[in-house]
């Protein structure tokens, strides 16, 4: 009877503790996930990978970072806020960006992907490298309008963010360079390479004959600019378009102040087109229809309009449907739906599993399904060590199940199967330490970082005592031999806290006030 | 700044900037006039010092790769400190207003470089290499102000200037104890010669608009003021 009240009350304590927990998407990141595969037939890359190594714990960073709207002045804005995952990380619907206050930008966001094949930044180039870029919608005015240092600021106020920083740099002072690499760290994951074009080319998949004659259209027409594989060729042209007369945006020109930079934009990559709709620098046209009427209508002879252009496309209205056709093979939807690039801090909702009318079982068959469930709940102990609470969870749906099948017939042989399995000698650890720390760990892991940290710190004859958990994390009792500058050794000792890091599933030990020695 | 200190400096040159308007040391609570006449006040005057070589009369030279960002705001950036120079009698120093086209293109740097000091620009990758702001009553600028931020490291506006000081009859020893260069940086070279900057009609200079005028100006702001050898 006492183990089965001890048993209840942990149910009842894990419910109320990490009950919301357990049916999330997993967003940790691990060495693999971090790998980057150059796509085949990609020409040379251009961003240096070995100034800035990607590892998971800089990309989980950059991640939080780029999803995080504590980037901008008022916290409201984040930078997936004009880039959406969805949307090939443009904005779908907003011809201009939205910044904050609801200040209205003056360029249409464009979409993220291939970043480490870009040379120039900015549908007018105006930046350099992509660790530079994210500067740019920060400090902006429409956009983020806050200062690198104020952010600096903000995110060394924050203590999840400071052990995560510590975790990637080895040092918890933030600084600029950190900040912008780790957000470079996600940003050249982004690559989008596995359309049904890309498909196609590599012999995977079919296309339809109009789709095969859009890409003909296509290569004939429009590949001048909108090169493959990247489909942009990385130049500036003036495409035709007629300046507005509210933006006043002269383009290129801002950046080079040459005249012949008039009205020239970067050319776009036409990857993922199809969702990164309105169209253009400004957004001025909704759909690709649009786009394509605009590039086969008679353009007056400037000097201005690109070469390409002057000489006119000519398509008719079959021709357009099918480069359209063509257009869509380019969406890659295993990168929009990418659960690596998905935002880590809104957590999807995964309905609950439809109940099935209860099947009625003979007593022998519920005891089968009943052994393998507690069996796999046990295998589960042992691989998911920290989340323990999902061992009490699986031990919650089998009592709901044994409720369920005998709400009309008592079943004996199982009842006593389940009295026998929870006064087991497995289980009974398992609650008790569960009662004793609250969310049950793993003592070594939690103790590891700390014996990591003392090794490191040059500690000798270490010896750690896990205590209790507390709010502010485990409490870990540690005494060690230190030798000072001088050479003498002295025997100190000291709590440590260990916190439990949930987005990279880590222990780290985190003493706002004590330091080592 | 590129300074270590963990080890003692050996052959250690400081070269100490004075900021002046023309003739008196620069304060931020004095009223000056340009060469036009109209009065103004300096409130942030801030510029970046880099590729210095120092020149021997046989020509042997000392190249320093650091970057300097001075700043009247901080006393400290006055003083640019250069460990270990070789020994020897130098005549002259070059160095250059400004950040190298290297520089600007080689994405994240620290130190002076970083881009949180306020002299980067987001929209067009670059250093601002000169700002001088103030407050002059015949800007039109909301609160009167001018403001003045050159940079650009490419053609046509490239900013970048070199500067030559001869030490006249003086020469700068460099022994095993350190010594000091004293330099003067006239903001008022900036307003003046070729172009005389008006207030009226030229009040704010922050893109590659009219910025090399500046930049020319500027090209002839550092003279000589003195040496102090210790031995």
């Amino acid at each position: 009877m006492k183990s089965k009240f001890i048993y209840t009350l942990s149910c009842l304590l894990f419910i109320f503790l990490v009950g919301f927990t357990i049916n999330y998407i997993d967003f940790s990141i691990t060495q693999k996930d971090v790998e980057i595969k150059i796509p085949k037939g990609f020409p040379k890359l251009i961003y240096n990978l070995e100034k800035n190594k990607v590892t998971p714990a800089g990309f989980t960073l950059g991640r939080k970072l780029f999803y995080d709207p504590i980037l901008s002045k008022d916290n409201t804005i984040s930078c997936a806020s004009c880039h959406q995952q969805f949307a090939a990380f443009s904005q779908i619907d907003h011809a201009l960006s939205h910044g904050i206050n609801g200040l209205l930008g003056k360029r249409n966001a464009p979409a993220l992907q291939n970043l480490l094949w870009k040379d120039a930044f900015m549908l007018d180039g105006g930046i350099n490298h992509l660790d530079l870029q994210p500067i740019s919608p920060i400090t902006n005015p429409l956009e983020m309008n806050e200062s690198l240092v104020n952010v600096l600021k903000k995110l060394q106020q924050n203590k999840m963010y400071v052990s995560m920083f510590k975790e990637v740099y080895k040092d918890s002072l933030i600084t600029s360079d950190k900040l912008l690499k780790s957000l470079s760290q996600f940003l050249v994951l982004l690559i989008s390479a596995d359309s049904r074009y890309d498909r196609y080319k590599h012999g995977k998949d079919t296309l339809s004959k109009d789709e095969v004659n859009g890409l003909k259209l296509f290569r004939t027409n429009c590949a001048g600019c909108h090169k493959e594989p990247l489909f942009t060729d990385n130049s500036y042209r003036n495409n035709g378009l007629s300046i507005d007369k509210f933006l006043k945006d002269s383009a290129r020109l801002n950046i080079t102040g040459l005249r012949t930079d008039l009205l020239k934009f970067k050319v776009p990559s036409l990857r993922n087109i199809a969702v990164t709709y309105p169209y253009m620098h400004d957004g001025r046209f909704n759909g690709l229809q649009q786009v394509l009427n605009h590039y086969t209508k008679k353009f007056v002879a400037t000097d201005i309009v690109d070469p390409l252009l002057q000489k006119g496309v000519s398509l008719n209205d079959q021709d357009k449907k099918d480069i359209i056709s063509f257009l869509k093979t380019l969406t890659d939807k295993k990168f929009l739906h990418d659960v690596r690039f998905n935002n880590p801090n809104i957590r999807p909702y995964i309905p609950p599993i439809k109940k099935e009318a209860p099947t009625i079982l003979n007593e022998d068959q519920l005891i089968i399904n009943y052994r393998t469930l507690w069996d796999s709940s046990h295998v589960k102990i042992i691989k998911l060590i920290p989340q323990y609470a999902s061992y009490i969870d699986s031990l919650d749906d089998i009592l709901r199940q044994i409720a369920q099948q005998s709400k009309n017939k008592r079943y004996i042989k199982l009842d006593a199967l389940h009295q026998g399995l929870i006064n087991s000698e497995k289980h009974k650890e398992a609650v008790k330490n569960y009662i004793k720390y609250g969310q049950p760990a793993n003592r070594e892991e939690v103790m590891e970082p700390c014996k990591q940290l003392l090794k490191e710190s040059g500690a000798t004859d270490i010896e750690l005592q896990l205590k209790k958990q507390t709010k502010k994390g485990w409490l870990v009792q540690v005494n060690y031999m230190y030798k000072n500058s001088k050479g003498d050794l002295s025997k100190k000792s000291m709590v440590l806290i260990v916190e439990y890091n949930p987005l990279t599933k880590k222990f780290i030990v985190f003493n706002p006030k004590q330091t080592v020695h | 700044m590129a300074v270590s200190f963990n080890k003692p400096p050996k052959n250690k040159l400081t070269i100490h900037v004075k900021n002046y308007v023309g003739n008196t040391v620069l304060n931020l609570d004095s009223s000056y006039r340009n060469e036009l006449g109209q009065a103004f006040t300096i409130t942030n005057f801030k510029y970046y010092i880099s590729n210095i070589c120092l020149k021997q009369a046989d020509g042997k030279k000392y190249q320093s790769e650091d970057y300097f960002l001075v700043d009247e705001f901080e006393n400290d950036s006055k003083k640019l400190i250069l460990n270990n120079v070789p020994e020897g009698n130098y005549t002259s120093i070059e160095f250059t207003i400004g950040v190298d086209s290297l520089h600007n293109c080689s994405g994240l740097q620290n130190g002076a470089l970083d881009p949180t000091n306020g002299m980067f620009w987001a929209w067009n990758t670059g250093y601002i290499f000169l700002k001088l702001e103030g407050i002059s009553l015949q800007s039109k600028l909301p609160g009167h102000i001018f403001e003045y931020h050159i940079g650009g490291f490419k053609k046509p506006s490239n900013c970048i200037r070199k500067i030559n000081i001869e030490f006249k009859n003086n020469s700068l020893v460099i022994e095993k104890k350190s010594s000091s260069l004293i330099i003067k940086a006239d903001a008022m070279q900036v307003l003046k010669q070729p172009t005389n900057i008006d207030f009226v009609t030229l009040p704010s200079v922050t893109d590659f608009r009219y910025a090399t005028l500046i930049a020319d100006n500027y090209a002839d702001m550092f003279s000589f003021l003195e040496i102090k050898n210790e031995k």
